[in-house]
């Protein structure tokens, strides 16, 4: 079969550009729907019901004209205007089987069909006889019904086949008596050719159209039928009419291209579907009647949707196919070989061309040694090539083919040892090898041990399979005693061996999943591999040597490049190294470093602002680098290192001339609370407390070594304290980093003093912070940061060390100390935001703060233009966030134009401001909810409360409960009347009270505020137009 | 006349050794009274070697030479009456035994101390245990700390509280301290000592000198002893004990009346509140004393009475040192070792034991063919090469370390999983594993020992699993206040627990992946005062408190160190009991000095040996596999069988949870699908398609993936540490699972199973029978057996093919749930 389709492909893809496909003449369902039979000139095909070709039978006489399925067979009627009617009966089990050829008429056969068993083939056409065929013995018609007195087109069974119905040119329908071959009777309404048939799968009805437009339907009863419904239906002649199989529908295919659905009892449109693009020659409707297959004269093949008239496939023409690569083997090739492989894959002989996705592969194909579905093609890996995967595509005019994955080996493939078990116990490969294995089970680690000599230079290299989830590798390094010495997650292992001995490299996946396509190659031997490079960041505007560090590139000198950055480079940008007479030998790894500002200390000194480079040398070893302050000077201590790729997690603390941590606070507990319900990690700012009548918002509570401040107190029993957070994870205060506390932790409410401070005893503890940190918080990752203020002039030095004690050339770090540049960005949440029509949107602006700046944030928004309003707001000091309503007091935006915020700031008496776009609002309709509320100001003072009512209108059939959310309230007002569920407005109800209060410290101030309600069911939010919060004295 | 033949066949026993019978003792061996009229109660007893085997206090005449010094009383009762020196004697029957005793002080009369003189009173006489004042609550307005380990607090609350209403310094007698106990006053805790008697003496004596407080100078209590401590009788007789206190000033007290006695094993011997203990059987028990936060234990061995030849101890089978002490222990009970068990009892077991798998029917065959004689060598030293070692011991040290998705991110639960594995599979030494866990730095992925830390967020949690975990001992009663059974004070708890207060946790760079570091600030607050305690090591040295040393990697020197006493101690007990099905302490986790091994010398041998081996766990497993102890027939004889605790058989045990299952999977031949896991917090389960078919029990990672066979079966749940987890007890349940649950039933029914592959290949009814039995219980059938089988085949065969396979499935089924199968022997 696959040889079959191969074959007519290629005849097709010749001749697709040559002339005008041949009409498709007749189309029919298999009797479980799953495929259709599409005839043309000379040829039947069989189409899946995704459009894709299953079987074709060719060399059927001139064109083929009528088709009809029983469950066994396939009945083909081709034949010869004036000269034959040939009928080919297939066997639907084995297509490829010789069919059984019966000369049925002596002109065009245009209508054939079975009765429900498939016994019985009826047949018919230009000669105007209709003939009975039993299909155990189809040499001679069983019968044949003379009746008609001009073409017959149509034929249908009834009453589970005891009856044939038949429609001809002579404007009739008749109906028969199967077994006895006699007509009962005739139905003679139609004014001219009849074309169209279909009988109710009822029995009930029988319908019929043709040339006179119309559509009749009769009642059938006992001895004959009456006419219940005539319509013109078409613009031209009916061709094809069908039931729906639950008798409720009738379609019809017009001659004008239309197709339309009727309803079967009133004969009234229901849907009439776009035009045909061509004219219609024959249709079918499925057997579920999900789809209707229609025949056009432009040799397409359209099958529709019955249910909306859309077109689901479009399987003929025939699109020719690109060729598929399925494998070559072997798929691996040694560099520095020649190799010739076997092509497997179908349509090979179209290859024009197989294209490596390196240049470095050099392919011979020729499409000639093409034999089926192989062929030969010749590969040539230079030895210089770099190990690792490439892939292989063909071309054709067809388009080009799936690609093949492929691998270049490093050297002599070695498969997977005996024993992979034990770091220690694994089974020993000469070396240099490429070792094949696989991790075939979660839990898995290979280990593959090797001898090596002191000084020498081993890469390691892993190849792993393309596209292939569940699969990250981590390669170890360990030595005889089990101890990792190196871990790598870049497929990439450097490694001067420092003795000799047994060494052995694991390799595993990140989570230690396994599967059956966890497949590896690893490369060990002599492989040139960057392994890191020093320093990892220079200084703009200057030129810089810059040291690679790895295996087999080389003496220092060779190692050693020099690269020049422009001044105007963007700071923290990445530029490739020149790798000089490195690159002839196409070294693995990461050959790049970061943009700097700050100039560079060639010592361990900084001359304030400045920079200088390191790297960790010992285990659980400290660096230091020292600079110089006056008494109250403010600086920034930063590192960055995991940031430009850095292996380092640093942690630092600065310490004075006498080699002491310099303190930085004292806290004294002044309240204390337990962490419940459950241990909670370093990131959610959601904590459970288990008490907190003695807490308010912005208090520190210290716990464990992590200093955090509340953000909002638990709305309920059941709720989580809010602490503040910065980009979605929890902020730690005073250069402490935010960890992971258990259930049952402490927790202690904090007031801060200077380092020194002394307390009589209240039974809680007295914490002391010194300049010390490990996370430098939002945007420094895993860097540290500190923001210092010297006690008393001096030489203070900073102590960087990783804070799991790790350390080696991979380690590096670029530290600096400079004067605060406080500033800010902004970003706003939604971008181009939809606003209800008559109704509100929330819109948040966040604000990140940077250098420790802490004011007041003003935004305005430009562009803003009637009926659209985006009052303007402040984002408090030390808050990170505000909210605003944009609201549309109309059903449509005047002139959409982008919205832009405008934020600005004081900050040291110079005003800072900071652009950001909104996008452009779009009009929304047909939400669930309309809020409003009462007054458009509201006024509170602080340490007293103040009530407010919103109303909420339920749209359409929306019933549901409603929470209200109020937003973009100043730091220290806050809802009161909160339940479990938040402020809820319940099913029954259309208004809820709202309790604000203020705390007795907040300042008087203006705000607009954002009162919302929520869609539980489709999540949206519906703001009423901003209040104005007024806080008075 | 034939008990005392047998008394004397033990006697002779014992004696043989080396002492020779009749040697006297004086207890204590070391008498010195400080201040005046200091008493101290002595003891005489008739010794072999270092053990007592008679008293003959009261049987005695006491004497001293020297009145003006020292004066004895009838009775033994030795009163100081002066500085100096003097000797006593004892004399029967023209035998005599003299000590030399010093008398200090005497004209110094010793102030009474709150701590070392009141709580003891009020302990013995109960007024601070659970039910009374120490109650959380107190008990009529009057509270005390449990056990009285909280001396400040008791001392205002006796002294000063409420006005001092309690005790009455200028009308001492008037006190409610003496008034209330001795019922002069209505009391609802009834009467607790006389007026005449010393606790009344003791109480009064300290609120007349002013009922003086704790300080800091107080003196401090350093050890008690008990004497006799060792000691061989026979059935009904009695000892008394006498326990000696030693102070941190050098004072040494007879500290007998105000201790607390009890018994390991009360129905071997008894012991009332004045150290009387009583032989009620054959057997060894240990008599723990307690007094002041110390503990003591003495332990009285009975021998079994039935006469037994000398020749079954001398000519047992030696192979090591486990032998020797094992037969020493076995010759003092008088309990002879049952025989040598055959090559294919051997083969069985060592593979069960050792590698959770039974030996399939060729390598039995090899075996039994083999005819070297140092075979059952070879083969211990392949199975402790097999992969499937690796499976099953990183198996058990996961139940130990509680690897499981219950609160650990798959990955971290994977990277703690492959840590184990990696390190039974390269034999890396315990205190090696024990320090790359407890200092393991940086991604649980990586360091997979980090999860240790994420599962146990909480210092007391911390503090308390890894006292379990690598000591073999619980701490926990010590977080609240002092430990009722064991020596550690709610100070020493503290002062371990900030030991873990620096271990910093964050997220890491992928999902599931966390970060473990040690921080240089932190403390873990002592729970009543609120303060850090210096961190400091059980009975170890203290780190400064702003020390930013790694205070991780202080314990873990300490921990592993070879001087450690119960690090070693506490894993050799646990392989042990693996192997010999019974802890030489147990349960295995239950190290502690009132619950004594059941042959010290062998727990001190073995321990010695393998910290002298680099704590080579696997070394030590050879020892014992190749011990003749081990390698006993299960089978008990008429003398040993009263024994299930000195090993003079193989004990029996039914096949862990896991073993078993696996099991069924290898005979039926059909594998056991894991892909169900159970969610821990949130509940409820998922598919999970991590384990690929064939996967073993043994070799899960993860304890929560669903299985009802290893619930019913006792499999551990690795949610807190203790050995109690995991059960090998018998149930209704696991019967009901094997008649009537899917696990067997399924694998019998599976097209894959054996008995497919029978009726396909149309396998005889000898050849099922044979092929059954030897891939089951390694051992071809016997007779009756065959031929109830064969009939049960032939009968099912004439009904017709699904009667026949219906009739295989039944004897497979009989076999896999028979004794002999679920039973290691």
């Amino acid at each position: 079969m696959c040889r079959l389709i191969a074959g007519l492909l290629l005849a097709l893809s010749v001749g697709v550009a040559s002339a005008a496909p041949p009409p498709v003449s007749a189309v029919a369902y298999s009797t479980d729907g799953k495929l259709l039979a599409v005839g043309s000139r000379g040829v039947v095909w069989l189409i899946d019901e995704k459009g894709e070709l299953v079987v074709d039978l060719p060399s059927q006489s001139q064109r083929v004209t009528a088709l009809a399925f029983s469950k066994d067979v396939l009945a083909v009627a081709s034949g010869e205007p004036g000269k034959s009617g040939t009928v080919k009966l297939y066997q639907t089990k084995d297509f490829a089987k010789a069919p059984i050829t019966v000369e049925a008429h002596k002109d065009i056969i245009y209508t054939m069909t079975f009765n429900p068993d498939g016994s019985t083939l009826a047949t018919a056409g230009y000669d105007r006889i209709v003939k009975l065929w039993d299909i155990s013995k189809p040499t001679a018609a069983a019968r044949e019904l003379k009746d008609h007195s001009d073409t017959i087109h149509a034929l249908a069974f009834r009453n589970g086949g005891k009856q044939l119905v038949s429609v001809a040119a002579d404007r009739s329908v008749k109906v028969w008596d199967v077994a006895k071959g006699t007509r009962l009777y005739s139905l003679g309404d139609s004014t001219d050719w009849l074309y169209a048939l279909a009988i109710s799968p009822d029995g009930t009805k029988i319908v019929a159209g043709g040339v006179d437009r119309s559509l009749r339907t009769w009642d059938v009863e006992a001895e004959s039928a009456k006419l219940n419904k005539a319509a013109f239906a078409h613009s031209a002649a009916i061709l094809y009419t069908a039931f729906s199989p639950d008798d409720k529908l009738i379609y019809s295919v017009g001659e004008d291209k239309i197709i339309k659905v009727w309803d079967a009892k009133s004969l009234t449109e229901t849907l009439t579907f776009k035009a045909l693009p061509a004219s219609p020659l024959a249709a079918v409707l499925s057997p579920d009647g999900k789809r209707l297959a229609v025949a056009l004269f432009d040799g397409s093949v359209q099958v529709l949707d019955t249910k909306t008239g859309s077109l689901l496939l479009s399987p003929l023409p025939l699109k020719p196919k690109p060729p598929v690569l399925i494998a070559l083997e072997p798929s691996a090739l040694l560099r520095g070989t020649t190799t010739k492989l076997t092509l497997k894959g179908t349509r090979l002989a179209d290859v024009l061309a197989l294209k490596a996705s390196r240049a470095d592969v050099l392919v011979k194909y020729d499409a000639k040694s093409a034999k089926g579905d192989s062929a030969t093609v010749e590969l040539t890996i230079p030895a210089s090539a770099s190990p690792g995967n490439f892939t292989l595509i063909g071309t054709s005019q067809a388009g080009d083919s799936n690609s093949l994955q492929l691998v270049v080996d490093a050297f002599a493939q070695v498969p997977e040892p005996a024993k992979t078990e034990s770091a220690r116990q694994s089974d020993l490969v000469p070396l240099p090898a490429t070792v094949v294995g696989k991790l075939d089970r979660t839990g898995e680690v290979d280990y593959v041990s090797f001898r090596a000599k002191a000084g020498d230079e081993i890469g390691v290299q892993l190849v792993g399979p393309v596209g292939v989830k569940n699969f990250d590798p981590v390669l170890t390094l360990t030595n005889d005693k089990g101890q990792v010495l190196q871990e790598s997650k870049s497929s990439l292992l450097g490694f001067n061996v420092p003795a000799d001995g047994v060494y052995a490299i694991g390799v595993a996946d990140a989570e230690f999943r396994g599967s059956a396509t966890s497949t590896y190659r690893l490369n060990i031997g002599p492989l040139p591999i960057i392994t890191s490079v020093y320093p990892l960041a220079v200084s703009r505007g200057s030129t810089t040597k810059v040291l690679l560090n790895g295996v087999n590139l080389g003496n220092a000198k060779a190692r050693m490049v020099a690269i020049t950055v422009p001044a105007d480079a963007q700071p923290g940008s990445k530029v490739p190294l020149p790798l000089g007479e490195l690159s002839s030998k196409n070294p693995a790894g990461a050959a790049q470093v970061f943009v700097s500002v700050q100039g560079t200390s060639p010592t361990q000194e900084i001359s304030v602002p400045g920079s200088s480079n390191g790297w960790i040398r010992k285990p659980n070893g400290a660096e230091e680098v020292s600079f110089t302050a006056k008494k109250g000077q403010r600086l920034i201590v930063e590192v960055e290192a995991a940031r430009f790729g850095s292996l380092l997690d640093s942690t630092i603390e600065i310490v004075d001339a006498q080699g002491k941590v310099v303190p930085r606070a004292t806290l004294r507990s002044v309240a204390q609370t337990f962490l419940t319900f459950r241990d909670h990690d370093c990131i959610t700012p959601g904590i459970r407390l288990e008490t907190w009548n003695e807490l308010k918002i912005g208090d520190y509570l210290y716990c464990g070594t992590e200093l955090m401040r509340i953000q909002a107190m638990p709305k309920n029993p059941d709720d989580d304290c809010q602490f503040v957070q910065v980009g979605g994870k929890r902020e730690a205060y005073m250069g402490t980093t935010p960890t992971h506390h258990a259930q049952n932790a402490p927790m202690y409410k904090i007031e801060m003093h200077p380092p020194g401070a002394t307390f009589p005893p209240n039974g809680l503890p007295v914490m002391r912070l010194e300049y010390r940190n490990d996370d430098g918080g939002d945007g420094f990752g895993k860097d540290s940061m500190l923001d210092f203020v010297a006690p008393m002039d001096g030489k203070y030095t900073v102590r960087i060390r990783d804070s799991r004690g790790f350390s080696g050339e991979q380690f590096g770090y670029r530290l600096t100390v400079r004067p605060p540049q406080p500033s800010f960005t902004l970003s706003i949440n939604p971008m181009n935001p939809a606003v209800w029509k008559n109704g509100g949107v929330p819109i948040t602006v966040t604000a990140k703060r940077i250098d420790g700046f802490t004011g007041p944030i003003q935004v305005e928004f430009a562009n803003v233009l009637a009926p659209l309003s985006l009052p303007k707001i402040v984002i408090d000091a030390e808050q990170n966030t505000a909210a605003v309503t944009l609201f549309l007091a109309g059903e449509a935006i005047q002139n959409p134009s982008v919205i832009t915020a405008k934020a600005t700031a004081k900050i040291d008496g110079i005003v800072i401001s900071r652009e950001v776009s909104l996008g452009t609002p779009t009009v929304r309709d047909g939400g669930d909810l309309v809020t409003t509320v009462g007054s458009s100001e509201l006024v509170i003072k602080p340490g007293q409360e103040s009530k407010f009512v919103v109303k909420i209108e339920r749209k359409g059939d929306f019933k549901g409960r409603v929470p209200l959310e109020v937003r973009g309230l100043p730091h220290g007002v806050r809802v009161m009347n909160i339940g479990l569920s938040g402020i809820l407005v319940l099913p029954e109800q259309t208004e809820r009270e709202v309790v604000i209060f203020a705390e007795a410290w907040v300042e008087p101030m203006e705000l607009p505020i954002v009162v919302s309600s929520r869609s539980e069911r489709r999540g949206t939010e519906h703001a009423a137009k901003s209040v104005l919060l007024r806080v008075t004295k | 006349m034939l008990r005392l033949l047998t008394i004397c066949t033990v006697l002779v026993l014992f004696f043989g050794s080396s002492a020779k019978a009749g040697d006297w003792a004086i207890f204590p061996p070391v008498i010195s009274l400080t201040g005046p009229g200091s008493k101290q109660q002595l003891r005489l007893c008739e010794v072999v070697g270092t053990r007592a085997t008679a008293e003959l206090t009261d049987k005695v005449t006491w004497a001293s030479d020297n009145e003006k010094i020292a004066r004895i009383s009838k009775t033994g009762e030795l009163v100081s009456t002066g500085s100096g020196s003097a000797t006593i004697s004892a004399t029967l029957n023209g035998q005599r035994k003299s000590i030399l005793v010093t008398m200090v002080e005497f004209e110094k009369p010793r102030t009474l101390s709150f701590v070392q003189d009141v709580q003891p009173v009020l302990t013995k006489s109960g007024c601070n245990m659970g039910s009374c004042h120490g109650a959380l609550a107190g008990k009529g307005g009057f509270k005390l700390s449990l056990r009285g380990y909280n001396h400040e607090s008791d001392h205002f609350t006796i002294s000063k509280q409420a006005l001092a209403r309690r005790t009455d310094t200028t009308e001492p007698d008037e006190s409610l301290l003496l008034r209330k106990p001795t019922r002069a006053m209505s009391h609802a805790g009834g009467k607790r000592f006389e007026k005449d008697s010393e606790e009344y003496r003791t109480l009064r004596a300290w609120i007349a000198a002013g009922a003086p407080g704790p300080s800091d100078k107080e003196v401090s209590l350093e050890k008690i002893e008990v004497f006799p401590n060792l000691a061989v009788l026979k059935p009904k007789d009695s000892i008394r004990v006498v326990v000696q206190a030693s102070y941190s000033d050098g004072r040494k007290a007879d500290v007998t009346h105000w201790a607390k006695f009890s018994s390991s094993e009360e129905t071997i011997v008894t012991v009332d509140d004045q150290g009387h203990a009583t032989v009620q059987a054959s057997g060894e028990s240990a008599i723990a004393v307690l007094f002041g936060s110390k503990v003591a234990t003495a332990t009285i061995t009975v021998p079994h009475l039935k006469p037994v030849d000398v020749a079954l101890f001398d000519n047992a089978k030696k192979t090591n040192v486990v032998d020797e002490h094992v037969l020493n222990k076995l010759r003092l009970l008088n309990l002879p070792p049952s025989g040598d068990s055959t090559d294919a009892e051997f083969i069985r077991r060592a593979y069960l034991d050792t590698c959770g798998l039974l030996p399939k029917p060729e390598e039995v065959k090899t075996f039994l063919a083999d005819a070297q004689p140092n075979k059952r060598e070879r083969l211990i030293d392949t199975l402790l090469a097999r992969s499937e070692f690796t499976d099953y011991w990183t198996h058990k040290w996961c139940d130990l370390f509680l690897v499981s998705t219950r609160k650990l991110s798959q990955q971290s639960m994977l990277g703690f999983h492959r840590q184990i594995r990696s390190a039974v599979a390269d034999n890396v030494g315990w205190d090696q594993l024990a320090r790359d866990i407890l200092t393991a730095n940086g991604s649980t992925l990586s360091q997979g020992g980090g999860a240790y830390f994420v599962q146990r967020k909480d210092v007391s949690d911390l503090a308390e699993s890894t006292a379990v975990t690598f000591l073999g001992m619980s701490i926990t009663c010590a977080r609240c206040h002092n430990h009722p059974l064991e020596k550690w004070t709610q100070d020493q708890y503290w002062q371990l627990a900030n030991l873990f207060s620096r271990v910093g946790i964050k997220n890491g760079d992928r999902a599931g992946e966390q970060w473990v570091q040690s921080l240089s600030t932190g403390d873990a607050l002592h729970l009543r005062t609120g303060k850090a305690m210096p961190p400091t090591p059980l009975d170890g040295t203290p780190m400064a408190l702003d020390s930013t040393e790694d205070r991780r990697e202080y314990f873990a020197n300490w921990l592993t160190s070879p001087k450690n006493p119960y690090f070693a101690k506490a894993i050799v007990n646990r392989i042990w009991r693996n192997y010999m099905g019974r802890g030489l302490v147990e349960a295995e986790d239950d190290l502690r000095e009132t619950n004594p091994p059941t042959n010290k010398e062998l727990l001190d041998a073995l321990t010695a040996d393998f910290v002298k081996n680099q704590f080579d766990t696997k070394r030590l497993m050879k020892l014992i596999l190749n011990s003749a102890a081990y390698q006993r027939s299960s089978k008990a004889t008429p003398l040993n069988i009263a024994d299930d605790r000195f090993y003079s058989r193989y004990l029996l045990r039914r096949l862990p949870a896991e073993v078993l299952l696996d099991a069924y999977s290898d005979v039926t031949g059909v594998a056991t699908p894991f892909n169900t896991v159970a969610l821990g917090v949130t509940g409820g389960t998922a598919k999970s398609d991590l384990y690929s078919t064939g996967t073993r029990a043994v070799q899960l990672p993860d304890s929560l993936m669903v299985s009802k066979f290893l619930d019913s079966f006792g499999r551990a749940e690795r949610s807190v540490s203790c050995a109690c987890e995991t059960t090998t007890d018998s149930s209704v349940g696991q019967a009901l699972h094997l008649n009537n649950g899917q696990t067997l039933n399924d694998k019998l029914r599976d097209p894959k199973s054996i008995v497919f592959r029978w009726v396909e290949k149309k396998t005889s009814d000898a050849d099922v029978v044979t092929e059954l039995f030897s891939r089951t219980v390694g051992r071809p059938a016997n007779q009756q057996e065959r031929t109830k089988f064969e009939a049960l085949l032939a009968e099912a065969t004439k009904t017709g093919p699904d009667a026949r396979r219906e009739a295989l499935e039944d004897v497979v089924w009989a076999v896999l749930t028979s004794k002999e199968f679920l039973f290691n022997h």
